[in-house]
């Protein structure tokens, strides 16, 4: 059963660790306010039931508890372990030499803190990060320590997503592993040079040895557990990284090449981007006055659901002729306009693969579209419950030999049709969601 | 023909059973509690063990995996309390014996995609309160939660906080309906009737007293979470990424009333404190 006198000290917590005594809710406001800049807040990917052994489960689509007043997701209790840190990475609001509060939580007080939060169903578990504290394979032996008492103590069967730090040995990786549902390594710039100059004291190796043991690391998992069912599931829910844009001046073209390298080769299951906000002043970077490059962040994402979701090729959006995606249309609509000649399809007869191409087409229209026309062929009155964003895809799609357009718009036409909202927006851009564009997010 | 139901999911099954039997292609159903109908009604009473039988029925005829897929996707979209679905529910089964395959995918016909578009409706509410839901010690070992969704999700959501919180005693109450769950660990879940807003429990004062209907900012007995919690979400926000419309687009407004953390209420009070130049949340950590 459940103690509840166990939190009773919360009451009086003034507690000293790491040479700074802050009490919990300081060190709550100040190492969330830390943790705010990693994107990742997915809880998808792993199912697990409780069965009766403690506390928590996890959903294999992933549940948010709350939004905030930017508007993104929180699912899990999104903190460092610590802000002291000894590395100096120009964007970073937690580098060394930036004059800002410091605090660290105790193992145990994360561990109670998250428990705590979970039993009143705030959050679908935690995130834990860290600054670099001593050295990256000190930093996670605390991580792991904090691990240790939620999993093991505080029998949480909740979902945690562990940062690991670069320069982490092996070791300490494989325990982390075991501990969490997903593990992600920062990449932080996509190109070398960008890395050098921003971030001088993490090299590229220390970034990829890790992001490589975890991919092997994976592939044995999954063959054990196809042996053995009962063995030990290590990081099931994958791994996944982060990039920001817009702190050095690097191409669209490069960032997607990168993200679709991580798919293909280290079987990735996300790349989050993060248009850099200025929190530095620092002559590398961008100045403090420059609005974050949300606009170019959401097509990112938009070309990045392209790549994962719709059989794109990042050649297929992007060349050296033109390296950075047009902020003025989704990337599906821009591929269409240069690939006129593939339009109108025919919904009744167009393939899968096809139909996934068609603007205003998402999977789930495109699956329901298949399962449907099986039965009884479609006409254009019919399309109404399959939630296709007809205002685009009428352009490009024929029932029954049937336009939905009374005639097929001309280039210019068709380009003024598919600038969405946030196109339009350009002047003022503001962070909108991929629904908002009609893009149903796939489970 | 006219069929007069129970105002229960196994009466309307029975009324459905009773249909399906003779082959009755368009029915119009009515539950008992309805206006009177000046038409000459069949009344049907609810059989005993209905659910089972519809299981082994359909299990029989499409397959276990499509006759639970049937009978879930019917259950969940009549959880949805929307008028007029009867006729569509029966029109669904029906189709699904007729072509002997479920016919979710039929969505050219409007009752298959009536039933569809119910049934995510109740399914979409349920998963948002999954998340939505907010627990808070009440006595000594019992957490409670208060919600008043517009779909009746409660039973959707049940089976994933007795296996989450299976340690934990809890009850969850549903203030529309006047509904509450109460689960304790060994126990199960048993479902009880509130009789009036002072929380009086209809089976024999079996459920602890509980507070009455509660706005948001209600006191936990360890409230230092609550505050915690608010505290966290004001700094875990970006604020060269404010975007309040993304936020409400997210998470509408019905849902705010029993949040802990109502971003309504954290909203008045960061206006109130705005004017002497603190930061959002500052008051929390003061207090």
């Amino acid at each position: 059963m459940f103690d509840n006198s166990r939190f009773a000290h919360y009451n009086d917590c003034r507690r000293e660790w790491g040479g700074i005594a802050v009490d919990l809710m300081q060190k709550l406001a100040i190492l969330g306010e830390s943790a705010r800049y990693d994107v990742s807040c997915s809880t998808s990917g792993v199912v697990r039931d409780n069965g009766g052994q403690g506390v928590g489960n996890a959903s294999l689509g992933g549940i948010c508890h709350t939004w905030t007043e930017d508007g993104r997701c929180v699912s899990l209790l999104k903190v460092l372990l610590t802000n002291h840190c000894r590395y100096d990475c120009a964007y970073c609001l937690n580098r060394c030499s930036n004059d800002i509060r410091r605090a660290a939580f105790s193992p145990r007080e994360l561990s109670d803190l998250t428990l705590a939060f979970y039993r009143r169903n705030y959050i679908e578990g935690l995130f834990l990060s860290s600054g670099v504290l001593v050295s990256p394979d000190h930093t996670t032996e605390l991580m792991i320590q904090t691990l240790r008492l939620l999993r093991g103590e505080g029998r949480f069967r909740g979902y945690i997503h562990a940062k690991a730090i670069p320069g982490t040995s092996a070791g300490l990786l494989e325990q982390l592993g075991f501990l969490a549902d997903r593990v992600s390594v920062n990449i932080e710039q996509c190109t070398p040079a960008g890395l050098r100059l921003l971030a001088p004291q993490k090299t590229e190796l220390a970034i990829a040895a890790p992001m490589r043991f975890l991919t092997g690391r994976l592939a044995e998992s999954r063959e054990e557990l196809v042996r053995y069912r009962h063995a030990a599931p290590f990081a099931p829910a994958g791994q996944s990284t982060q990039v920001i844009v817009g702190a050095s001046p690097e191409r669209d073209l490069q960032v997607l090449t990168m993200a679709q390298h991580l798919y293909r080769n280290y079987q990735l299951k996300r790349v989050y981007y993060s248009a850099y906000i200025p929190v530095n002043q620092d002559h590398r970077l961008p100045a403090l006055t420059q609005p974050p490059p949300l606009l170019r962040e959401h097509r990112l994402y938009q070309a990045d659901w392209l790549l994962r979701f719709y059989r794109f090729d990042v050649t297929e959006l992007l060349g050296t002729d033109n390296p950075d995606l047009d902020l003025d249309m989704d990337p599906k609509c821009a591929w269409a306009l240069r690939h006129l000649d593939r339009f109108p399809v025919e919904v009744n007869e167009a393939d899968y693969e096809t139909l996934l191409r068609v603007p205003g087409i998402g999977v789930r229209s495109a699956r329901k579209i298949v399962a449907a026309r099986r039965l009884q062929r479609l006409s254009l009155e019919d399309l109404k419950p399959f939630n296709i964003v007809l205002r685009r895809a009428g352009c490009f799609i024929t029932c029954n030999g049937k336009l939905a357009a009374s005639r097929l718009p001309d280039e210019t036409t068709l380009r003024r049709l598919m600038t969405d909202r946030a196109g339009t927006a350009r002047l003022a851009p503001a962070q909108i969601s991929l629904e908002d564009l009609g893009y149903v997010c796939p489970a | 023909m006219f069929v007069l139901h129970e105002p229960t999911f196994d009466g309307l099954l029975s009324a459905f059973a009773w249909c399906l039997r003779r082959k009755e292609v368009s029915p119009v159903f009515f539950a008992d509690t309805d206006q009177p109908v000046l038409l000459p009604v069949q009344p049907v009473a609810a059989e005993p063990g209905i659910r089972a039988l519809f299981q082994r029925h359909f299990g029989r005829r499409l397959g276990d995996a499509a006759g639970k897929a049937v009978l879930e996707t019917v259950y969940t979209a009549y959880l949805s309390e929307q008028d007029g679905l009867s006729a569509h529910l029966y029109r669904y089964l029906y189709l699904a014996l007729d072509m002997k395959k479920d016919p979710g995918a039929l969505l050219q016909d409007r009752s298959v995609a009536a039933v569809v578009q119910a049934a995510r409706r109740a399914g979409g509410q349920a998963h948002q309160y999954l998340g939505l839901l907010r627990f808070r010690l009440v006595h000594d070992q019992l957490y409670m939660a208060e919600f008043a969704p517009d779909c009746h999700v409660l039973p959707l959501i049940l089976p994933h906080f007795t296996d989450r919180l299976s340690d934990q005693p809890f009850v969850i109450c549903d203030r529309r309906r006047h509904l509450a769950a109460w689960y304790r660990p060994g126990r199960g879940c048993s479902l009880h009737l509130l009789l009036d807003p002072e929380q009086e429990i209809a089976s024999a004062g079996a459920l602890p007293a509980l507070p009455g209907p509660s706005e948001s900012g209600s006191r936990d007995e360890g409230s230092d979470f609550e505050q915690l919690w608010q505290l966290y979400l004001t700094r875990l926000a970006i604020p060269e990424r404010r975007n309040r419309k993304l936020q409400i687009a997210n998470m509408p407004k019905k849902y705010w009333r029993y949040l802990t953390e109502n971003p309504l209420a954290a909203q008045i009070q960061d206006k109130q404190k705005g004017a002497s130049g603190q930061k959002p949340g500052s008051a929390l950590l003061t207090s």
